[in-house]
């Protein structure tokens, strides 16, 4: 990412939405399973309420349609029309009583009528003949019409007598479905009512009661009064019995004082005739009461969709809204984070202002009051460093471009003073060689510092290498001492050389080989050498020594000069550096020599180090390890 | 004209010596800042030329030192400095002139003479007093036209009397002018060069321009 500041913002942006979004599925999830339990919940209410309303409802239905029903079957009467007799069989005798008897043509309805009083099989086979239709015949102590029902209640009434059956009955207004034929309803049961529920027809649920029971007759309606009712009070067995039909119209035998009516209750009848059911007509009465069944469910389905959709709603409200805290908590912490970002990342724009205004003037890192935060301070502070160095660099690389002009200026003055000097006037030969001396020293000198500065310069640039070869530092040691010794001398001081490497044996060698530049190391010594003839006091002594210790070749130059003082002896490696230049005679050496000599130390892989005492002399010793480890690979 | 050359670099201050001796200045040297501060402060120096990168103390530290301690010789810096910021340095610092190695000796002279001129306050390089005419520059004397022969020794000692015209200058304060360090003298020295000098100047000539003032010294007649 090219940007700190934008990759900050989109990682902690992906974070913030993975974040959000794991959270709002979370919540969304719990807040789903919420609202479907509350769902259920109340789904299961509904239900409940619906069942307990069903409940109630058939309850009271349940109370109320046996009374119904009986009240209906009080009512229900089969219908005798004695006139409807023909009874044709009878006619033959009709007729033959009517041809063999004076008044035969009274005797057959004399015989019906006689036939019809006495209580035997005759009189029920007649009755049951002249047993036509299902009727209503209201009972003046029943409930009013019969068959007006208040809308939603239906019913219908089958009989069956003797084997036959006839026409239900109904209430007045339509019924919307078909009542089923029940009649064989509880054929074991004399008497019985049952409840249940019943499809009439589509939408119509009802709740229905099937009862089963006795009924009455009634004569015809255009019976005479006189027309003998047949009286069952003596009927064998009937005796005590409720008298479950009687001739009389609307009258209820069954009225009687303390008698309960046959068809009030599955009441008991003491010791009843077994077979007198079989003589009495039977009713089917079905009554129905519409319930709300299909209303309730239709609300029931409704509230349950109702609450389907609500929680759907609450889902999709729940949605929405975990969407736009989302939107809006990452938008604000969107902009809030890139605010944040560009706050939090503010000390690296200091720190980069601050760094492009370091100039090549001033090296300090211009950071005024302001303390760097602790992640930034390990860059500050390096920054620092390499600044210092940097400027101590440019201050060096502008001390040293002015020592150079200063090592190179002062003898070009003197050289260009002393020939102005000898042009001035006439002189003599004798002046003129002095001068041109003079002059020479001062070129030399020029060209020395010239070399050296080369030196160092390619030094500096890497560019000069190592030229190894096989080399007995004893004897390169030897060779230095000899080409000094004159100097040293001149100046009235002893120059000696040992070498104390471990003889080889049977030859009565000191080798001391190792593998490095002979040349470089020549200069090494001819410099520390000369530094030591410079330095000596008259009759001093130059010791030089070599050494092998643990691989490592050890070369000593020894001198009884002047010493070096301890402040001095950490700069004397220094280019242009000079202890005491006050002994700059000649103007030989610049205070480059050291300098070089520890670059190309340096560059053959050993050390050189200095111990001096002030007054008495100084020693400087080189380490060199076998093979320089520029040569190795 | 006595002059204090502070270098450190041997052949140049060998040359630059006998180069000022040819001109008749009495040349003291000092190789580091400490010996030139001891030097600066104990004689009373024309011109210091000071050289900047000195051992021991460093030429411009020396330099503040001097004027702020209220020594008022005229300094040229001679130095391998050249650089503006340098120049402006030693400026700066109290120095008077500056000048570059490598140099021209004739130039280093000319500015030496110019800076002598300066402290006594001299525009003219041609001294005149009376009918004395000193041309400074090219080191020639007339008087009432008439060229006179002098030995260096004598036009130095007429110069500084001339310099100090109208001012009575003590033998110690002529030889310390006239004479370097190395030599050892005695105040009749003085004595005998001022009578050549009469001999040169004064006779035949009308009125006389060196004076004598018992006691003090001498004085060379000023304008009245």
């Amino acid at each position: 990412m090219r940007s700190i500041r934008l990759s900050l913002v989109v990682y902690f942006l992906g974070l913030l939405a993975v974040a959000l979004g794991v959270a709002s599925v979370l919540i969304y999830r719990s807040a789903q399973q919420a609202l479907r339990d509350r769902e259920v919940a109340t789904a299961k209410l509904i239900q409940t309420r619906y069942q307990e309303s069903r409940r109630k409802e058939r309850d009271r239905l349940d109370k109320m349609l046996p009374d119904k029903a009986a009240d209906v079957a009080r009512n229900v009467h089969l219908r005798l029309d004695h006139d409807q007799l023909r009874l044709r069989h009878l006619h033959v005798l009709g007729a033959w009583l009517a041809g063999m008897t004076p008044n035969g043509a009274m005797a057959m309805p004399m015989a019906v009528w006689i036939g019809q009083g006495a209580p035997s099989p005759f009189t029920v086979y007649l009755n049951q003949a002249a047993a036509t239709n299902l009727e209503f015949r209201p009972d003046p102590e029943a409930s009013g019409k019969p068959w007006k029902r208040p809308p939603g209640e239906y019913f219908q009434v089958n009989a069956t007598y003797r084997g036959r059956s006839y026409k239900p009955l109904h209430q007045e207004s339509p019924t919307p479905g078909d009542f089923p034929d029940i009649t064989n309803f509880a054929s074991d049961k004399r008497f019985h009512s049952e409840g249940d529920d019943y499809r009439l027809g589509p939408g119509h649920e009802v709740r229905r009661v099937r009862l089963k029971r006795g009924i009455q007759f009634t004569l015809g309606q255009d019976s005479p009064d006189w027309w003998p009712r047949p009286e069952v009070s003596w009927w064998p067995g009937w005796g005590q019995a409720s008298r479950p039909f009687n001739g009389q119209g609307g009258r209820a035998v069954t009225r009687g004082a303390g008698r309960p009516a046959p068809a009030e209750g599955p009441g008991t009848r003491p010791r009843p005739n077994p077979n007198w059911f079989r003589l009495m007509p039977t009713v089917y009465v079905q009554y129905a009461i519409a319930t709300h069944d299909a209303e309730a469910l239709k609300r029931a389905d409704q509230e349950r969709t109702q609450l389907a959709s609500e929680t759907e709603k609450a889902l999709a409200r729940q949605r929405t809204h975990l969407l736009l805290i989302c939107g809006i908590t990452f938008l604000a912490t969107g902009l809030g984070s890139l605010a944040l970002v560009w706050v939090g990342l503010l000390p690296l724009r200091r720190l980069s202002d601050a760094v492009s205004k370091v100039s090549e003037r001033d090296f300090r890192l211009p950071l005024g009051k302001w303390s760097l935060p602790s992640e930034l301070r390990p860059v500050g502070e390096r920054l620092t460093i390499t600044l210092g160095h940097l400027e101590r660099a440019f201050t060096r690389e502008k001390q040293a471009t002015a020592d150079i002009s200063h090592e190179l200026r002062t003898p070009l003055a003197a050289m260009i003073t002393m020939i102005d000097l000898a042009l001035r006037k006439p002189r003599s030969a004798e002046q003129y060689r002095e001068l041109f001396e003079d002059c020479r020293v001062s070129a030399k000198q020029m060209h020395q510092i010239v070399e050296r500065l080369l030196t160092l310069a390619r030094l500096d640039a890497g560019v000069d290498r190592l030229r190894p070869q096989a080399v007995d530092v004893a004897e390169l040691a030897e060779q230095c001492a000899t080409v000094v010794r004159p100097l040293a001398e001149a100046r009235g001081l002893q120059l000696a050389v040992n070498n104390q490497c471990p003889a080889l044996e049977g030859t009565g060698e000191h080798p001391a080989h190792l593998q490095t530049d002979p040349d470089k190391l020549r200069e090494v010594l001819t410099n520390l050498l000369h530094n030591a003839i410079q330095y000596n006091r008259p009759a001093g002594r130059i010791d030089v020594t070599v050494a092998r210790q643990n691989g490592h070749v050890r070369l000593e130059v020894h001198d009884t000069g002047i010493g070096i003082a301890p402040e001095a002896r950490e700069r004397i490696f220094e280019r242009f550096y000079r202890a005491d230049p006050s002994r700059n005679a000649d103007g030989l050496h610049a205070g480059l020599g050291l300098a070089i000599v520890k670059e190309y130390v340096r560059l053959m892989g050993g050390q050189i180090v200095v111990e001096s005492q002030e007054g008495e002399g100084s020693t400087f010793r080189i380490e060199l390890p076998a093979v320089a480890p520029a040569l190795a690979g | 004209m006595r002059v204090l050359l502070v270098e450190d670099h041997k052949p140049l201050v060998r040359a630059l010596r006998q180069g000022l001796e040819e001109e008749n200045f009495a040349v003291d040297t000092a190789a580091d800042g400490e010996e030139a501060d001891v030097k600066a402060r104990n004689t009373a120096y024309d011109v210091i030329i000071l050289d900047l990168m000195l051992p021991r103390i460093d030429g411009l530290t020396l330099l503040q030192r001097w004027r702020r301690d209220g020594i008022k010789t005229h300094v040229l810096v001679l130095t391998a400095r050249g650089g503006i910021d340098d120049k402006v340095r030693g400026l700066d610092a109290g120095a008077d002139d500056y000048l570059t190695k490598p140099f021209e000796l004739e130039e280093l002279v000319a500015r030496l003479r110019a800076l002598i001129r300066r402290e006594h306050q001299v525009k003219d390089p041609v001294l005149r007093v009376h009918d004395l005419e000193i041309d400074t520059s090219s080191r020639t004397v007339k008087r009432s036209g008439q060229p006179i022969q002098l030995t260096p020794r004598e036009y130095s000692l007429l110069e500084f009397l001339a310099f100090h015209r109208g001012k009575v200058a003590t033998r110690t304060m002529i030889w310390e002018h006239l004479y370097d360090e190395q030599y050892e003298s005695t105040s009749n020295v003085v004595d005998v060069y001022i009578r050549y000098l009469r001999n040169k100047i004064d006779k035949g000539f009308d009125p006389p321009l060196i004076l004598t003032r018992w006691g003090e010294g001498y004085m060379l007649r000023g304008d009245e």
